[in-house]
Order: structure tokens, then C-alpha cells, then sequence
């Protein structure tokens, strides 16, 4: 079970995690114990069917975990990997969901509301579906959505992997700008080893199914980063790891 | 206008199909009686203008009844059928099979059992209607997407949001795809339901008109049920059009 506390630390105790397919137990997620301190960018990384999405989804309390204990703040975001806006909702109406479903809509919030469009140039969009958004921008507004409720801790599972090179660049350095903004902590799944660089300040490499945390890695670059304080030697003999490691995984 | 150029090729082939009839049986080579010209039935449907009226109200007024309890019940149904297993298990199979039994078969008993009143006949527009918009909708309610769902439940939705909020706008499409079939198929159970045993209605009325061979009558009555048909199709195009504006957005 998670238990939602008034504490900014994410804890991972021994959690494992089984389905049961065609009456054998098929275990997804084995003993991962880790701690995440408050404000932390964390990115999991690892090959396909690593549980990777499971782990995230048991930290956001949308699945059960077989055995262990997860401690997480109580007020948290998650974007799942498909996206999370509403197609029948604008997206002002998906901005206001949140609230809608804890009965706390308010003209405050409303006003929240145009100043985060305003602020972020979406403020002729308010009135327009996601499907006539690019994915860039339906990204953004699900991220402007995260802002809005001010999260203790941000669950985002590969949220740039079906965009473009460039607009992923920029959504990059808007989600830290973001990050630092709010000063909460993040949890990422991503498979991109330059996104994971780019963005964490720690990051955690799963072993292929079960996984298993196989190597932690401190990302030791000053913010605000760009491609030169990423290429040190040191940096890039982490990369040139970390891309060994998933290739070895893969296999 | 664009709305409109879509539908012109098939105009061109109506219009297309009703001169060559016309010529058809202007030549001679075919009887008045056995096939009557379009010219012929749009007059007998002038000219009984006022009975077929009258007739037509009473197979509407079952249509809509019909219809209308049809889509309450298929939504409950399908709502139970969703959020419930042992429901689903015990009812679903029910539903399928229930498909198998002859409707046309039930009407006489649902004459003895009630008469040759309205009820019957809305009891049978029932039972040809429920079975698409159930069954739709069933299949819409289980194909919502599973990312807005762990969503919802992200931000702690109970389980009545995630319905309200979620998996009914997007059982929407299918819903509305058993509706239309659901609302032709309201039509045929209406005029089955008349044919069996009723005092009036276009059933009624097109059955006594095939006995007395008034073939053009019996043309212009299948004109006024597809008619009917149309109007109540035309319906529930024109409330899904207004329940989903995103789609129009989609499309734009």
C-alpha cells in the first residue's frame, strides 16, 4: 500500500511486484528499495518491460504492489505515458479537472488559470481541444495543469517520447525551468540516456524483467545545463556507461 | 455546403434510379399493379394523404416510446454490465443468446399477453432496439482508454467520477454507433409489431393495402416509414453533433 504522508520524501521499501498471466505468477518489479530526498529530479531508466511504468504507477497509487512499502507527499501529478488530457474536454475544462474532481472549483482558480495560459502563450488556446493541439502543446498544458495544483511530487512517465527532436529540446529545458519553479521532486521514466542527463540529479538504471536496480548514477552538472556542461569526460564516460549497460540489459 | 456536396453522388444515383424506373414503366413492358411508377405512388400518397397521417402517428408515438425506453434500459444494463463481473457473466451471455429467439415469433404472445393496444408494440420496439445500443455501449464503456483512467485515479476520483467524467464521454462514439442501428431497427419492430395484430398504424395499413393489391399505396407507406426511419436517424446524428463538439473540432 502507498501511504500518502505530510513528508517530502519518496521511499521505496523492498517493493516487488507480480501479475498473474495464464495462471503463473510473472514477477515485473524485484526488491527495488530506493529514497528520493525533497527536490530531487530522479529519472529511471531501462529496457522495455523493466517495470519502469509499474513502479510509477505504484508510487501514484493506481496499482498495488505485491510486497514492500512505498512512502510518497500526499499531494502528487502524474502523467502517464499516452498523455492524461481529457479529448472532450478544452483546455481550460481539462485545467480545471483537478479541482472539479476534490469539489474545489473557485474563481481563484480561474484566474490561476489565465495567468499560467497567459504566461506560457496558451491563452487563445483555452477554448480549443487537445486534438487541435500540437504534441508539444498538449504536453505543455498537461504540465501547466501539474503547476497549477502545485505538486509536492511529479510522476511523469516518458512524457516527451512521442514528440520531435527539437520541440523535446525545448520541453526539456521548459520542465526544468518548471522543476525549479515549483520546487518539488520528480520522478521520470525515460529511455533516452542525453534526456536523463539533462534532467536528473540522480539517476537509477533497471535491470531487465524483474527489474531490479542494477546502478545509481549522481549526475554531477551544474544547472542551468546545456550541451558543453554535459560533455566533460567524466559526463560523457557516464553516458558511454550507462548506454553499455542498457545495451547488455537489452540483450 | 461542403456538408452538402458529400451527399451529391448519392442524390445524382437516386435521381438517376427513379427516371430510369419511370421510363421503365412508362414503356409499358411492366404493369401499373405489379410495379407502379414513382409519379404514381408520390399521387397515392397525396391522395391518402390524410389516413396515412393518421395511421403514421400511432407507429411514431410506438417508434419513440419504444425507443426511448429501449436507451434508458440499454444504459443501465450496460452500466451494471461494466462496473459489475458476477453482472456481466450472469447477464452477458443472457443478452447474446436472446438475440437467437425470432422476435417475430414473440409478437402473437405479447398479443395475448396484452392485447391488441400501443404496449405490445412498444414491447417489441423494445426488444428490437436494446440489443445494439446495449451491446455498444458495453463495448464503448470497456475500450476507455486505460491512461485517463490511471489519471483520474492519480488524483483520487472515486468511482463514480471516473464514470461520469471519463467513461461515458468515451463510450460516446460506439453509443451513438448502436443508436443509429438501434434506431432503424426501433422502426422494423414497430411495423412487426403491427403486422401480427393492431387496429392502426402503417403496419396495419400496408398490410391491408398489399391484400387489396393498392401496390402504390404500399410503396407510398414504405416512403412514409422510411420516413420515420430518417427523421428518428437524423435525430440522433443531430444529438451527436451537439453532445460532441470535439469531434467536429477533429474533423475541422
Amino acid at each position: 500500500m502507498t501511504t500518502r504522508l505530510a513528508t517530502d520524501r519518496v521511499v521505496f521499501e523492498n517493493i516487488s511486484k507480480s501479475y498473474r498471466v495464464n495462471n503463473a505468477g510473472l514477477k515485473v518489479v524485484d526488491d527495488i528499495s530506493l529514497t528520493v530526498d525533497p527536490g530531487k529530479f530522479v529519472c529511471l531508466i531501462g529496457p522495455n518491460g523493466s517495470g519502469k511504468t509499474t513502479l510509477l504507477k505504484i508510487l501514484a497509487g493506481i496499482e498495488k504492489q505485491s510486497a514492500g512499502k512505498v512512502t510518497a507527499p500526499d499531494n502528487i501529478a502524474y502523467l502517464p505515458q499516452q498523455g492524461s488530457l481529457m479529448p472532450w474536454l478544452t483546455v481550460r475544462e481539462n485545467l480545471r479537472l483537478p479541482a472539479k474532481i476534490k469539489n474545489q472549483l473557485d474563481n481563484k482558480l480561474e484566474k490561476n488559470i489565465d495567468r499560467n495560459l497567459k504566461q506560457f502563450g496558451l491563452d487563445k488556446f483555452a477554448g480549443f481541444y487537445p486534438a487541435e493541439l500540437s504534441g508539444g502543446m498538449q504536453q505543455k498544458v498537461a504540465l501547466i495543469r501539474t503547476a497549477l495544483y502545485t505538486p509536492d511530487l511529479i510522476i511523469l512517465d516518458e512524457p516527451f517520447s512521442a514528440l520531435d527532436a527539437i520541440t523535446r529540446l525545448q520541453m526539456q529545458v521548459w520542465l526544468v525551468e518548471l522543476w525549479r519553479k515549483l520546487k518539488c521532486t520528480v520522478i521520470c521514466v525515460t529511455h533516452d540516456i542525453n534526456e536523463s542527463m539533462f534532467l536528473a540529479d540522480e539517476i537509477y538504471v533497471l535491470s531487465s524483467r524483474p527489474g531490479k536496480i542494477i546502478r545509481q548514477m549522481t549526475v554531477d552538472a551544474r544547472r542551468p545545463r546545456d550541451i558543453d556542461k554535459l560533455s566533460t569526460k567524466r559526463l560523457l564516460n557516464a553516458q558511454k556507461e550507462l548506454r553499455e549497460l542498457l545495451v547488455n540489459e537489452r540483450i | 455546403m461542403r456538408e452538402f456536396r458529400k451527399y451529391l453522388p448519392a442524390l445524382f444515383l437516386t435521381l438517376a434510379i427513379l427516371i430510369g424506373w419511370q421510363a421503365y414503366v412508362a414503356s409499358g413492358l411492366i404493369s401499373q399493379r405489379i410495379l407502379p411508377s414513382p409519379s404514381l405512388i408520390l399521387s397515392a400518397l397525396f391522395d391518402a394523404k390524410a389516413i396515412i397521417a393518421d395511421h403514421a402517428l400511432v407507429t411514431f408515438v410506438e417508434v419513440l416510446a419504444g425507443f426511448i425506453i429501449s436507451v434508458c434500459f440499454a444504459v443501465i444494463t450496460a452500466t451494471a454490465i461494466f462496473l459489475s463481473t458476477p453482472v456481466k457473466k450472469a447477464l452477458y451471455p443472457l443478452l447474446v443468446a436472446s438475440q437467437t429467439i425470432p422476435i417475430i415469433a414473440l409478437a402473437p404472445l405479447l398479443l395475448i399477453w396484452f392485447g391488441f393496444g400501443i404496449v405490445p408494440k412498444i414491447i417489441v420496439v423494445v426488444i428490437y432496439s436494446f440489443f445494439p445500443v446495449a451491446v455498444a455501449l458495453v463495448d464503448g464503456l470497456s475500450a476507455t482508454p486505460k491512461n485517463l483512467v490511471d489519471y483520474m485515479k492519480s488524483q483520487g476520483a472515486t468511482r463514480w467520477q471516473i464514470l461520469r467524467l471519463v467513461n461515458y464521454p468515451a463510450a460516446l462514439d460506439k453509443f451513438f454507433i448502436g443508436l443509429k442501428i438501434g434506431a432503424v431497427y426501433a422502426v422494423t419492430g414497430a411495423v412487426v409489431g403491427e403486422f401480427v395484430g393492431a387496429y392502426k398504424g402503417l403496419g396495419v395499413y400496408l398490410q391491408s393495402s398489399a391484400y387489396s393489391y393498392a401496390t402504390a399505396q404500399v410503396f407510398a407507406t414504405i416512403l412514409v416509414i422510411m420516413a420515420i426511419a430518417f427523421m428518428l436517424l437524423g435525430s440522433v446524428f443531430l444529438v451527436q453533433k451537439l453532445t460532441m463538439p470535439w469531434k467536429r473540432a477533429n474533423n475541422a
